[in-house]
């Protein structure tokens, strides 16, 4: 199975979401839980795990004004941006499916 | 404790502080990590910035809390990194079960079968009741690890 056909966490999508705009680890946790409407909540320990993963695959990187600061912040790179829309693709998808087969719309 | 009004202030080799709060004032959580506090200092800092407090570790065990007006305290909300923190757990008590076991049995058998076996039965019933306490401990772990693997297939 390629990765592209691999769907991403919930949380991580949330991760990445958040990202557009540079956030620390506080601000994730709190942009992700108001994205979702409280549905999503990050816990500290699974934040960071997520983070150093989503690190080391170059989706998300550290900002320079994070460095310096107390609080590391972070962006999402051109790679995460590419995964996130890829993700939003396959959601529609199974929006669109659900949709046609349950009949809720 | 902390549902009582006894939040945790400080820990340490065979000793724990509490001092009075509201009940229900501070959420304590403890786990277990995979290095040292000193080797994981990027990790605390980190659990810290979320609003946390530090409170400290006993090797490996680290204790944080967090005032419940700040809201919800987990440390860990997805089930990968629930069952990653209960096999870490799994494998502490299963080397004291392994050690308790192998001591106590050993103890015990001397003690019937060495009639001039200097050994105390009392230190070897001991050992074997430890192993009894953490045996089921295990158990007990391996049925929720279990159960969240299960889940894992379904939910995230």
């Amino acid at each position: 199975m390629s990765a592209e056909n691999i769907a991403l966490t919930e949380a991580v999508y949330y991760i990445l979401l958040s990202l557009y705009t540079p956030l620390h680890g506080y601000g994730i946790m709190q942009k992700a839980e108001a994205l979702s409407g409280g549905r999503v909540v990050l816990a500290a320990g699974t934040l960071y795990g997520a983070l150093n993963t989503l690190l080391d695959k170059g989706w998300i990187c550290g900002t320079a004004r994070g460095d310096t600061g107390r609080k590391k912040e972070y962006i999402i790179t051109s790679a995460g941006k590419d995964v996130a829309g890829r993700e939003l693709r396959r959601l529609k998808e199974l929006v669109f499916n659900g949709d046609m087969i349950i009949g809720e719309k | 404790m902390a549902r009582r009004g006894m939040a945790l202030e400080r820990v340490g080799f065979l000793r724990y502080e509490f001092s009075h709060v509201m009940p229900g004032e501070y959420a304590v959580r403890l786990e277990l990590l995979k290095k040292s506090p000193r080797s994981s200092h990027d990790y605390i800092r980190f659990v810290e910035s979320t609003g946390a407090e530090y409170i400290g570790s006993i090797g490996n065990w680290v204790y944080f809390r967090k005032k419940a007006e700040h809201g919800a305290f987990d440390l860990h909300s997805n089930i990968d990194s629930r069952i990653r923190q209960l096999h870490r757990i799994m494998a502490v008590v299963a080397l004291t079960f392994c050690a308790s076991a192998l001591n106590g049995g050993t103890i015990i058998r001397l003690n019937i079968l060495e009639p001039n076996f200097d050994g105390t039965l009392l230190l070897g019933l001991l050992c074997a009741g430890l192993a009894l306490l953490t045996g089921f401990g295990f158990i007990s772990l391996w049925l929720k690890a279990r159960r969240l693997q299960k889940d894992r297939v379904i939910y995230e």
